[in-house]
């Protein structure tokens, strides 16, 4: 298990591990219901992990190795620091900007302008309805930057992404929601990671009084 | 004659979008601008009745080009169109100029509304 080279959190790392749980399900409940709204389709989230991670990790915990992936990320500034992804398959990726566009896609091989700007847009609408949400409740103003879209081998694309996010830090502590698209849109399914920084953190933790 | 709008919004997918909702509405898209900086030139040179404006966008946000246009016309009629619902965010654009605020994903009929309103 890839886990293995990540230390145990503490009981005190457990609590807060918690806490932004709990942070991380208003949040991804919001960026869903945004994501409803955009396609028209019903999709669901399992709960959301809070986890401190290595970041070479992360494809596995998302069962993603092996995968080409599309990988939204945004900076998100303000008040809360740190990263948003929105990570998909590249098949869903394709699938989702069908869905959006309203039509079959038309490139057999890369993504063309419009079909990235769709995923893109994706991106950009769960990650901003997942910020104002975290910022109603935690009292605070955040805002994501523009989204920028990269297509490749997950362990590849989430490694430059994550470690763009963690700086010289290998560990990081990482909030991730799955969710998925019921009924008729077989199997569409990806992830929201939203990865605060450490001042974040403690900004998060001092809202929630935990620190 | 329709009244005419210029589009702001640093996503292609999204210009897109809003063009067919505007037009769908009985609004004529004049021109598209993928950054504020951009918006401001545009709003000089085409005068549209209406202006749509993103708030995220790179080389020039969408709420200080809502400060630049108003400052070239201070009757200017601009409604943004963003992800970013925080309250904050939505006081410091009205401040600044704007008529209204629609939440993206947005509805057709709210968009609509919004722009007429916008035109009184």
């Amino acid at each position: 298990m890839a886990q293995a080279s990540t230390p145990e959190p503490s009981r005190h790392d457990r609590i807060r591990l918690d806490a932004l749980r709990e942070v991380g399900t208003i949040g991804a409940g919001h960026a869903t219901t945004a994501l409803a709204k955009m396609t028209g389709r019903r999709v669901m989230i399992d709960v959301p992990a809070a986890s401190i991670v290595d970041v070479s990790e992360i494809a596995g915990i998302l069962q993603l190795d092996g995968q080409v992936v599309a990988v939204v990320s945004l900076r998100v500034m303000g008040d809360i620091t740190g990263h948003a992804l929105f990570v998909l398959p590249e098949s869903n990726a394709v699938k989702l900007s069908e869905i959006l566009l309203g039509k079959k896609s038309e490139s057999s091989g890369e993504l063309n302008l419009m079909e990235r700007s769709s995923i893109e847009e994706a991106g950009n609408v769960v990650a901003s309805a997942y910020l104002n949400a975290l910022s109603d409740f935690l009292g605070v103003m955040s805002m994501p930057s523009v989204p920028l879209l990269a297509v490749g081998d997950s362990a590849e694309i989430l490694d430059t992404a994550l470690r763009t996010v963690s700086g010289a830090s290998e560990i990081v502590v990482c909030i991730t929601t799955r969710f998925v698209f019921e009924e008729s849109v077989d199997g569409l399914a990806g992830h929201y990671i939203f990865l605060p920084d450490r001042p974040a953190l403690r900004a998060i933790l001092a809202a929630l009084q935990l620190d | 004659m329709a009244d005419t709008v210029l589009i702001c919004d640093d996503a292609v997918f999204m210009r897109n979008t809003l063009k067919k909702i505007l037009t769908a509405g009985g609004l004529e898209v004049v021109g598209e601008a993928g950054n504020g900086l951009e918006a401001v030139e545009m709003y000089s040179r085409l005068r549209p009745s209406l202006v749509t404006m993103d708030i995220v966008m790179p080389d020039m946000g969408g709420i200080e080009a809502v400060r630049e246009i108003i400052k070239v016309d201070p009757e200017a009629r601009i409604v943004m169109c963003s992800a970013m619902g925080q309250q904050a965010l939505m006081v410091e654009a009205i401040e600044a100029g704007a008529r209204d605020f629609v939440v993206k994903p947005f509805q057709q009929s709210r968009v609509v509304e919004a722009a007429q309103r916008a035109l009184g």
